[in-house]
């Protein structure tokens, strides 16, 4: 656990040396919020609710993204296909740690520090569009944030780090990382409510994780969602969880044994 | 030799090398195009989703939505073609010392540093894009005269030149601060607004669109041409705009590396 807990630690160092990076990441995500409200702004236009969405509770969805998306995403599958490509990882296979949980915690490290410029914009703000926005109301309800970003950061982690692992049989794995980033954010909840998509591809995205990356937990804030879907939605992420780790576990073994460790 | 007809023989020679480099890649050139197939099937749906709970967004109907997006689209990828990929390893240049290796070359930096990669994968996904402009064209029956046609390109080529001299200043800034590479991200991410008609924003927004963070250049302005919605007063305007942001963008350039210190030996 010590290793472990070293390696956290390492984590939070690392966010604390590149601020600026930290910072960038962070209006990355602001952008989002900043656009997309108004093209739904625009399309309600004199009506008051869609799809069970009133004007507050849509421009309250978006304000939760920052927060939430700094919770459940994970970008580590770039850090992973360079460790491949440059044969850092056959180091790895040396050390008393798995590669896996060792990516996993040193980017929980980070994202405890990467978790603030959200978190603080959205202290700023609250005084500002208190009015304008719809809250949450304090309610037990909301305890089931928790499992909901915990779920939905895993298996964003073990997608992430399948697709750094492609680097094991192609020198040239960027089209995982796009063809990943654009199904996370359009199926994820990040144009808008999952509501609002037809019938056929909501039922589709009900079987996958992807609306644990975002719809999922802003649903539970906006108390959008029953519990019967919320625990279905548990039910389908616990399953994708399982299975991916299986999967990376597999991948990453056969993986292991191809790599040469070029460069070291 | 004439200084032009050098240069035009060192971007031939960078234009062969990109051949060969992505002639290295087949399979991965393949993969990439039907990604990118899938991620204009997603950018439609999600105009569709709009679509699907209302008939005009900001007053543009479906058909101009779709040729904004369209237009959009072409002009990332000629970014593409032309510097993208240069310009987003701007910053390891810098970083792990790149620059000394090229501030030796007896050629302008900012040249190679721009041009050095041809993004020639573009060129099949602009064909891709102009068939399907052409058949939205057709299939929500826009018509325009030549003139606004000519515009429309003209601005479009003036859009990518307004991102190339914006994504130079913001990366230009990496010889002050460390690793903030992901600043580009923040640029593909704004720019992703400019696939929307800009009228949906309130004024403070366009005014930053058009000004600050130019985002209205990409692909609104040209679309707007080729739809006859462009003023007299947008036409001269838009040249000017285009040449002051390069100009600004050489000169913060040339600033920079003036005080540029090698980061290895």
């Amino acid at each position: 656990m010590k290793k472990y807990f070293q390696v956290f630690k390492l984590g939070i160092h690392d966010a604390l040396v590149y601020r600026a990076r930290m910072v960038v990441w962070f209006l990355h995500s602001v952008m989002w919020i900043l656009v997309l409200p108004f093209i739904w702004l625009s399309i309600y236009g004199e009506n008051q609710t869609l799809a069970g969405y009133t004007k507050p509770m849509m421009l309250a969805y978006f304000f939760f993204i920052p927060l939430i998306e700094s919770i459940t995403y994970f970008h580590v599958e770039h850090e992973i296909q360079e460790d491949i490509k440059n044969g850092n990882i056959v180091n790895f296979t040396l050390r008393p740690l798995s590669y896996t949980l060792y990516q996993y915690i040193i980017n929980q490290g980070y994202k405890c520090i990467g978790i603030f410029p959200p978190l603080l914009t959205i202290c700023f703000l609250f005084p500002f569009v208190k009015n304008t926005l719809a809250f949450p109301t304090p309610s037990v309800q909301l305890l089931w944030i928790i499992p909901s970003v915990l779920l939905g950061g895993a298996v964003s982690f073990l997608i992430s780090s399948l697709i750094g692992m492609v680097a094991f049989w192609t020198t040239r794995a960027e089209w995982a990382t796009h063809l990943w980033w654009m199904i996370s954010t359009f199926v994820g909840g990040f144009v808008g409510p999952l509501e609002f998509f037809p019938h056929s591809i909501q039922t589709i995205i009900s079987y996958t994780p992807f609306s644990l990356f975002i719809h999922t937990p802003i649903s539970i804030l906006l108390e959008k969602i029953d519990t019967p879907h919320l625990l279905k939605q548990f039910w389908v992420g616990i399953l994708w969880v399982i299975g991916l780790l299986i999967f990376n576990k597999v991948v990453y073994r056969r993986g292991i044994r191809r790599s040469e460790g070029i460069g070291i | 030799m004439k200084t032009s007809t050098k240069y035009w023989k060192v971007y031939k020679r960078f234009l062969e090398n990109s051949f060969s480099y992505h002639s290295q890649y087949r399979s991965d050139t393949i993969l990439n195009l039907i990604l990118n197939l899938s991620w204009m099937a997603v950018v439609f749906l999600a105009v569709e989703i709009f679509f699907g709970n209302t008939t005009l967004l900001a007053g543009w109907t479906r058909g101009e939505t779709y040729i904004l997006t369209l237009f959009w689209m072409i002009s990332d990828e000629l970014c593409i073609f032309f510097f993208s990929n240069n310009i987003y390893t701007l910053s390891s240049k810098i970083i792990e010392g790149d620059m000394d290796k090229l501030l030796t070359k007896p050629i302008n930096t900012l040249f190679f540093v721009s041009t050095q990669f041809v993004g020639l994968r573009s060129l099949i996904r602009i064909f891709i894009q102009i068939f399907a402009l052409v058949y939205i064209i057709i299939h929500f029956q826009i018509t325009f005269t030549t003139l606004n046609l000519l515009l429309g390109v003209f601005f479009l080529f003036c859009g990518v030149l307004i991102q190339y001299s914006f994504m130079l200043l913001m990366n230009t800034l990496n010889f002050w601060f460390e690793k903030v590479d992901n600043i580009n991200n923040l640029w593909d991410i704004a720019q992703g607004a400019g696939k929307y008609p800009i009228d949906i924003f309130k004024k403070s927004f366009r005014i930053l669109f058009l000004t600050f963070l130019p985002i209205a250049y990409v692909a609104y302005f040209p679309a707007k041409s080729i739809l006859g919605k462009i003023s007299w007063i947008e036409v001269l305007i838009i040249p000017c705009i285009t040449l002051f942001l390069f100009l600004l963008a050489v000169s913060f350039w040339n600033f920079a590396l003036k005080r540029y210190t090698s980061a290895s030996s």
